[in-house]
């Protein structure tokens, strides 16, 4: 009789632990409503228009994925965000999406604001691509059909990860973000995004990087100078090396291939406490394109080569370090924050005027290029006449 | 009945777990921002000397736990007062403990599901485990070790792609203070929180085995603290101090080609195991203590009653995961000094003059 | 339990009020027939010697139960044919048919009531003689046994391929074969108060641990159940942790696996009449191990072995690690996966706990059904079953398609290791629900519950988690995998600790690079 009792009592219990519990984290994959991409913009009154792009599955044998836009207005990120419940219905999920793209004008006015509720929240990631719009908004550039892959956002996640075989652009996690936000001696910058046209159509382009003093935008960076930024903060990890020079006696460009590039930083102190900066860029490349007869198969030759070509790219920094200094004067290359590193005790004091100081730091550039293949050929194509 | 007893190595394994349970959680310290792996190295440094001390308080008296050794060194009504002070502690200590792990469920994992229900399911296990008594502690320990290994090294090695180590300089870049006041607070949460381990470890086997453990679970269990407090570093930079859950979101920004992302579940894994281990043996402690306190036959009568209890108070301790940052890392060192180092030189000395005293008695009455 | 009582009180009557035989043959056979009135397959066969009409014989038996060829050439033609008168005392006719005429290996005078009873009723015979209050037990078991085959519960493709049969003097035989050593002993009992089952205990003496075998005694003497059909019944009446869904006594229906359990130190115990032998004291560690491995290749064998333990833990956690990410912690999936389990659920009205929950049920229905129908029947039992019901189920949307593959995925892992079948499916539930209630949190406390029970449980003493957690040395080379030959030179510890030593040198080896 007894065990009887508690057979009924414990089952009560299970039964209740079943029914009463299984609704609070319990959700079916297909309740969820999975953003792929967000677009913040300003909208009127100091309105955020947020839009997202989520993900719609059609059910069934030839099952078919494509997205629809969501957009809603909100006081704040999070209004926005959560208004779209009026709108679809389901939650938003946020852990698959990839990529934030953000309007010029929020940027300008300030990033924070976007950035803080989406780093906070445990529902969204902070892992994902950072974005800003070079059109006039952002919701344009995601809702661009994409190219080759069905959802937009997730070709745009595409195309900045294969940037490392381009570095025409810079990669940024949003948590990234605010790890240079609040280091001392660097500023961000962003990869920037405008549409173009191809075939009838606009897409979105990643090309060239947003510059931003602290979290307010400030200017654009194109494809070249973001390349030669990359080049000093070392982060190129492959491109091209392009040589024109007419002078040097080249009929055609020259192309190299970027295997391995190592950028040196290295911010030495005088007595008079004049702090000065070493850059060593010490690049590997392929030759990939050469027109004409140049005879790389000497050494002589090969070497002019990859002098020309280091000289070139030594005149690139140089040149791209002195617009940045003159027309930005924030140090998107992160010579504070080395010297930060290597000789804190400088640091300390000169850390307040860093950004003055910054504008007329002198840089010196040591740039080596060396050549260690030719691709499959061994010898250049002659025309045999 | 026959003697529990646990070997060294299990003894070595649950001491490992019992160190990384919450620190893994919460990270080491929140004073010295990318230095904080100097601080974990200094307090362990800072630590070492107490463990002899423990130690040695264990190995004066074999097979006793720390409740019954305050009675033999000091007679019943102060050993009582003692038995009480460190009944509260590990009663304390595992509250705080099964808090911690409630938290880190409900921020990262489960918002929706309420605190209590996720801390009671824990509760539950440890009773379970603790009326098993410290020999299958033990042996779950043992055995479950070489997976947190497995777990720990493969999502160390899957990170290195998003390392970067200039995030480590400046190396004592504000000066060596804030190390200091980090270390110190190393030192308390999670090494000298070990003295607690003094109420678990009466079935050791040999005199020389207390030593032991300390010694070789404080260093391994060490080593692996700062590893796992310079990876955060190195992946998060200096914002990692600004996270509650440093460890987690390191481990959440891995992603290996597009397969392996958002792996973070695993290391909650060793979270869990870890959190199981160290709350069952605060729980284990106090209610042995209670029993003792109340002259019981056996503790396993009262874990339950104490487990709940336990859950109640872990309840109610905090009222927002501000407050448990907050006094984790600022005034937990402060109040755990006198359970760590105060009462435990108090002890020592005592134990060492009655140990003295009894052996020149012995010589004497020969 | 009256009934029993009343029975037995019976019998013990009937002992009292004429408990010997008397002179009078006829008397006597009717005391026999008085005794087992109703029961027409006693047989009841009278004769007398040609040449001496006074030694009137009776021989009793059951029909069915005696080796009738033998009965009629070595018992009943001897006595009939021979000439009695010949040098034989006529007074002791009853001892000199015992000595001189009646060819049989094992005959024996008595008149023991009991002894009697229980010999004819397996299957001796009775003869009965004018004039004595005697009778001559002569052994003269036959009938019908099953032939030694290959037992299907394991079936190997390298190793011997005899298996146990119902009776035990064959199993016992077969165990004899394999161990030609004077200290493999063998210790007879009767348990089953009405149907008086032979069991027997088997052991080394010198290897087998006399704590475990005083243990065991212990727990056989407080068997007092009326029957015993089969070893399922002992096994489940001296078993540790009753309650747990783990087997704690191991069987094995082949002989070469229970003599390697007798060297390990481990003691046997085989019931009449069922071909599955029981080994003490069990640790998880044997679920994972076949007969097979031991034959096979090391490296190929260690594979197999790891497959299995790999195995089971998979079929326990797959669907509550599935239920869990694909409801919990959806972030955990690659966007893609993510992308098409969710066109796999569109439409589909099911919860995934529930959909779950109910294909594992069907599973284990399926594979029910299968095992209870004859073979034909079961394969169309299989076809429809998974065929057709699985495809059918996921076309009309009534679960997804990624809950049936974790389902037969699972499903196959289990199998496996027969052995831990039981534990496995109700593992498997109970992870499942835990899962549902807290995702992988769930299925991870459930885990250090099964864990922390598996470590309380103890099969005689021994822990039953013994070796797992060991990969050293002697205790750990033979349970995730399977150490070669020439390194498995002592017994695993705590079971073959009376005689570690296996193998007194590494020769094996030493040879094979000499």
């Amino acid at each position: 009789m007894k065990s009887i009792k508690y057979l009924i009592l414990s089952n009560m219990i299970f039964l209740n632990m079943f029914f009463l519990t299984g609704c609070w984290n319990y959700r079916e994959v297909e309740k969820l409503a999975v953003v792929a991409g967000v677009a913040i913009d300003k909208g009127k009154n100091n309105q955020f228009i947020v839009t997202t792009e989520v993900i719609q599955i059609s059910g069934g044998r030839e099952s078919k994925t494509t997205s629809t836009y969501i957009t809603m207005e909100g006081k704040s990120i999070f209004d926005a965000v959560r208004n779209q419940i009026s709108f679809a219905g389901k939650k938003l999920y946020w852990s698959h999406t990839k990529v934030v793209i953000v309007s010029k004008e929020i940027a300008r006015h300030n990033m924070l604001s976007v950035i803080d509720w989406y780093n906070r929240d445990s529902e969204t990631r902070s892992d994902v691509n950072l974005l800003v719009s070079r059109e006039k908004t952002a919701k344009k550039v995601l809702e661009q059909r994409a190219l080759l892959e069905d959802i937009n956002s997730f070709e745009l996640a595409d195309t900045l990860k294969n940037q490392i075989s381009l570095s025409k652009a810079p990669i940024k996690e949003l948590w990234g973000f605010i790890n240079d936000l609040e280091a001392q001696g660097i500023v961000n910058i962003v990869p920037a995004v405008h549409l173009k046209k191809n075939k009838n159509m606009y897409s979105p382009q990643i090309m060239g990087a947003a510059v931003f003093d602290n979290a307010k935008l400030i200017g654009f960076l194109n494809s070249e100078e973001t390349q030669e930024v990359l080049f000093v903060k070392d982060e190129v990890k492959g491109g091209l090396l392009i040589d024109r020079d007419k002078t040097n006696g080249l009929k055609a460009p020259i192309s190299m291939e970027i295997f391995k590039n190592k950028t040196k930083i290295e911010p030495v102190v005088s007595r008079n406490n004049e702090i000065k900066f070493n850059i060593k860029v010490d690049t590997r490349v392929d030759i990939d394109e050469i027109v004409g007869n140049v005879k790389y198969a000497n050494e002589k030759v090969l070497k002019k080569l990859s002098n020309n070509e280091a000289k070139n790219l030594k005149n690139r920094i140089e040149h791209c370090i002195k617009k940045v200094q003159s027309e930005y004067g924030v140090d998107i290359f992160g010579f504070g924050a080395k010297l930060r590193e290597d000789n804190p005790k400088v640091w300390k004091k000169v850390a307040s005027s860093w950004n003055d100081r910054f504008k007329n730091v002198s840089v010196n550039v040591s740039t080596k290029v060396n050549i260690k293949g030719s691709g499959l050929f061994s010898e250049p194509i002659k025309m045999g006449d | 009945m026959r003697r529990e007893q646990i070997t060294d190595k299990q003894a070595i394994c649950l001491i490992i777990i019992f160190y990384i349970g919450s620190s893994f959680i919460l990270g080491v310290d929140g004073e010295s921002k990318n230095d904080a792996w100097i601080s974990g190295i200094l307090g362990m440094f800072m630590a070492a000397p107490m463990l002899f001390m423990y130690a040695r308080i264990l190995s004066l008296f074999p097979e006793k736990s720390m409740f019954d050794i305050f009675e033999l060194v000091f007679g019943k009504t102060i050993g009582k007062a003692f038995i009480l002070i460190y009944i509260w502690y590990s009663f304390h200590l595992g509250a705080l403990v099964i808090r911690n792990y409630g938290e880190f469920i409900n921020t990262v994992a489960m918002p929706e599901t309420p605190i209590f229900i996720t801390m009671l399911v824990l509760t539950v296990v440890c009773m379970l485990a603790v009326r098993s008594g410290i020999e299958v502690i033990g042996r779950i320990s043992a055995s479950v070790l070489p997976i947190l290994f497995f777990i720990i090294t493969t999502v160390i090695l899957m990170s290195i792609p998003k390392m970067n180590f200039h995030f480590i300089k400046p190396i004592l870049g504000d000066g060596i203070l804030p190390v200091v006041k980090g270390g110190f607070s190393a030192f308390s949460f999670p090494f000298a929180e070990s003295v607690v381990l003094m109420g678990g470890f009466f079935s050791l086997k040999t005199k020389k085995s207390p030593y032991k453990v300390y010694l070789i679970g404080t260093v391994i269990a060490g080593i692996l603290i700062i590893i796992i407090t310079l990876r955060s570093i190195v992946i998060l930079g200096e914002t990692f101090t600004k996270f509650y859950f440093p460890t987690y979101v390191a481990v959440s920004m891995i992603s290996l080609g597009d397969f392996i992302q958002r792996i973070e579940l695993t290391v909650s894994v060793v979270f869990v195991f870890g959190v199981f281990i160290k709350s069952s043996m605060c729980l284990l402690v106090s209610s042995k203590g209670i029993a003792k306190l109340f002259n019981l036959q056996d503790y396993r009568s009262i874990v339950i009653q104490v487990g709940i209890l336990m859950l109640y108070f872990s309840y109610t301790v905090y009222d927002s995961i501000m407050e448990m940052k907050g006094w984790a890392f600022i005034v937990y060192p402060y109040y755990a000094f006198p359970f760590q180092v105060i009462f435990p030189l108090i002890i020592f000395m005592a134990a060492e003059i009655k140990v003295r005293r009894n052996k020149k008695g012995d010589e004497n009455s020969i | 339990m009256i009934r029993k009582k009343n029975l037995l009180d019976h019998d013990q009557s009937l002992e009292q009020e004429n408990s010997s035989l008397v002179k009078s043959l006829e008397a006597n056979i009717e005391f026999f027939q008085k005794i087992f009135h109703d029961n027409e397959t006693l047989i009841a066969r009278k004769f007398q010697n040609k040449y001496l009409p006074e030694a009137k014989c009776c021989v009793l038996y059951f029909d069915g139960m005696v080796d009738t060829q033998k009965l009629n050439e070595k018992v009943i033609q001897p006595i009939l044919n021979t000439n009695l008168n010949e040098g034989l005392s006529i007074q002791h006719l009853l001892e000199e048919l015992e000595f001189k005429v009646i060819v049989s290996d094992k005959i024996k005078a008595s008149n023991d009531l009991n002894e009697m009873m229980s010999s004819i009723m397996t299957g001796d015979t009775i003869l009965l003689l004018q004039g004595f209050d005697k009778c001559l037990l002569i052994s003269s078991k036959g009938g019908p046994t099953r032939a030694i085959v290959e037992p299907d519960s394991a079936r190997v493709i390298r190793g011997p391929k005899e298996g146990f049969t119902e009776s035990i003097i064959t199993n016992l035989t077969l165990i004899r074969r394999k161990i030609n050593n004077q200290n493999l002993k063998f210790k007879f009992r009767e348990l089953g108060e009405i149907t008086h089952t032979k069991i027997c205990i088997c052991y080394i003496e010198g290897l087998a641990l006399e704590e475990i075998m005083a243990e065991l005694e212990k727990r056989l003497d407080a068997i007092k159940i009326d029957a015993i059909l089969d070893s399922g019944y002992i096994q489940e009446l001296i078993r540790d942790a009753p309650f747990s869904p783990y087997e704690t006594v191991g069987y094995s229906e082949r002989p070469d696996a229970i003599a390697a359990k007798l060297l390990e130190g481990r003691i046997a115990i085989v019931v009449d009449g069922s071909p599955f032998v029981l080994t003490v004291p069990y640790v998880l560690a044997e679920a994972f191990q076949a007969s097979e491995d031991y034959y096979n290749n090391f490296i190929f064998a260690s594979f197999n072995r790891l497959l299995r333990s790999v195995g089971i833990f998979i079929a326990t956690g797959l669907p509550a690690i599935y239920l869990a990410i694909v409801t919990y912690h959806q972030e955990m999936l690659p966007t893609p996966l993510l992308l098409s389990i969710t066109s796999s659920r569109q439409g589909v009205p099911f919860p995934t706990a529930l959909s779950l929950f109910l294909m594992l049920l069907v599973f284990d229905v399926i594979r029910e059904a299968a095992t209870r129908m004859p073979t034909p029947i079961g394969q169309a039992v299989n076809i429809v079953g998974t065929l057709v019901l699985g495809q059918a189920i996921v076309e009309a949307k009534i679960v997804s398609a990624p809950v049936i593959i974790i389902t037969a995925f699972s499903g196959i892992m289990k199998l496996l290791s027969p052995t831990t079948l039981g534990s496995v499916i109700v593992l498997r539930l109970f992870f499942l629900i835990m899962a549902s209630l807290m995702g992988i949190y769930g299925y991870i406390f459930g885990m250090i519950m099964a864990t922390i029970h598996l470590m309380n449980v103890r099969s005689f003493g021994v822990p039953y988690m013994l070796g797992l957690t060991s990969f050293k040395n002697h205790n750990g080379q033979d349970i995730w995998i399977r150490a070669p030959w020439w390194s498995m030179t002592l017994r695993p510890k705590i079971i073959g600790v009376r005689n570690l030593v296996r193998q007194s040198t590494k020769i094996g080896k030493g040879s094979k690079m000499g």
